[in-house]
């Protein structure tokens, strides 16, 4: 018998920050006062609740079903639901984390001590946590899109970015992260096993599409690369009426490099004029 | 701007003189290759100049993406775990010493938060329900 194929179901979460725990049990027993506040912290955020396609607008939230969040020592977690187009949306407290049992303060904790520098394993101990629980709270952030994050976020999608790849390895294999960056954001930090200009356009290319699905009108005006060829290759295939420039400190960097059997002050002294040129020249 | 190429030639004449004319071809030559992307920066003012922005982030990927190592396996979510990363990287605001101290790199670029916390803006923004 051919199983029925199994339609997926968005994801409507959404984390409400109710201020303190007890305020949240307070609410629990008013259901008026419960949807009030949860639409009172909607509105002040200014984002909008994600309704289904067919939704006409115009309806009312009422509360629909809850269920007990029993490795949280029996938390109950709301949901509530648009009258119109039906859609159902999981009211998470700002104090439980979605599908984690630790404690959001001990997750910011850990979070913050491996942004900073410190490894999974130590940031682990000091939180009390085990290191996978932290590396699987850093991959289910990771499900969610770059883009996606920061358009929520008021960011217009860059016209002008910094393209380039890090080496790095993974146990014995040699791996590479494609990066795309605009001033202090990163938009896209990828992963592939191989340097060639195939990979980067596949990895890259996952920053082109979900732009494009933001705004189809989206184009890249200017990259600037260190001139690694595959980097370039993939960036003139995924936008091919961008302008490609070379980082000048690379270039800079680079003269040395090219001069041959020379005394160390003369390399020095060319550097020097070399990087003077391409100053004045801004 | 205009007169890059005339300055690159007249550079590569002087590495020719001083370092010898084997070097000066060699430069000459590299000057020949790179000089559309060079052009390409000099021309659009809003075109960034230098990867500086870019090498900070890998900089501070560095010990993060040493981290990988020990949670490499088969069915592995490497990609997801370096887009966690990097949600951290662009929603943690900067240490107080920084030269953007207290503010994230979203809030560099001009994008605007939910709220103050950046924990609690971490939570709605990776929440599937609002956009």
């Amino acid at each position: 018998m051919q199983n029925p194929v199994r339609q997926t179901r968005d994801n409507r979460t959404i984390t409400v920050d109710f201020q303190s725990e007890a305020t949240y049990v307070q609410l629990l027993g008013n259901g008026k006062a419960f949807v009030e506040c949860v639409l009172a912290f909607v509105l002040c955020l200014g984002f909008q609740l994600k309704h289904k396609a067919s939704c006409s607008g115009g309806g009312c939230l009422t509360r629909h079903s809850h269920d007990l969040r029993v490795r949280l020592g029996g938390v109950p977690i709301w949901r509530i639901q648009c009258t119109t187009c039906r859609a159902v949306f999981t009211v998470l407290p700002h104090f439980v984390l979605c599908y984690r049992s630790m404690r959001p303060d001990v997750a910011q904790a850990a979070l913050l001590a491996t942004h900073r520098g410190l490894s999974l394993e130590l940031c682990a101990v000091i939180c009390h946590i085990s290191p996978m629980a932290l590396y699987r709270l850093v991959c289910a952030l990771g499900y969610h899109s770059l883009v996606t994050v920061l358009t929520r976020c008021g960011l217009a999608l860059p016209p002008y970015v910094l393209a380039d790849e890090k080496h790095s390895r993974c146990l014995t294999d040699k791996v590479y992260v494609p990066t795309i960056v605009c001033g202090r954001v990163i938009w896209h930090l990828g992963y592939t096993e191989e340097a060639s200009a195939a990979a980067f356009t596949q990895s890259s290319g996952e920053f082109q599409r979900a732009a494009s699905c933001y705004e189809p009108s989206y184009r890249v005006r200017g990259i600037l690369t260190d001139g690694f060829d595959s980097t370039t290759s993939s960036m003139q295939t995924l936008f091919p009426g961008a302008r490609l420039g070379s980082c000048l400190r690379h270039a800079i960097n680079k003269l040395p490099g090219k001069l041959a059997a020379i005394a160390s002050p003369v390399r020095k002294a060319l550097r020097t004029q070399f990087h003077t040129l391409l100053y004045r020249a801004q | 701007m205009f007169a890059l190429g005339q300055r690159l030639r007249h550079f590569a004449d002087h590495v020719a003189h001083s370092a010898g004319v084997a070097n000066g071809e060699r430069v000459r030559r590299w000057f020949q290759d790179k000089k559309a992307g060079w052009y390409a920066v000099l021309e659009d003012p809003q075109m960034p100049v230098t990867s500086t922005l870019l090498d900070q982030a890998h900089n501070a990927f560095e010990r993060k993406l040493f981290a990988m190592k020990g949670f490499h396996h088969p069915g592995g979510s490497q990609q997801a775990f370096l887009t966690g990363l990097a949600h951290l990287y662009n929603l943690v605001p900067y240490q107080r010493r920084a030269r953007h101290a207290g503010q994230c790199g979203v809030e560099v670029e001009g994008g605007r938060l939910p709220t103050r916390d950046w924990f609690l803006n971490l939570q709605i923004l990776t929440s599937g329900g609002f956009q």
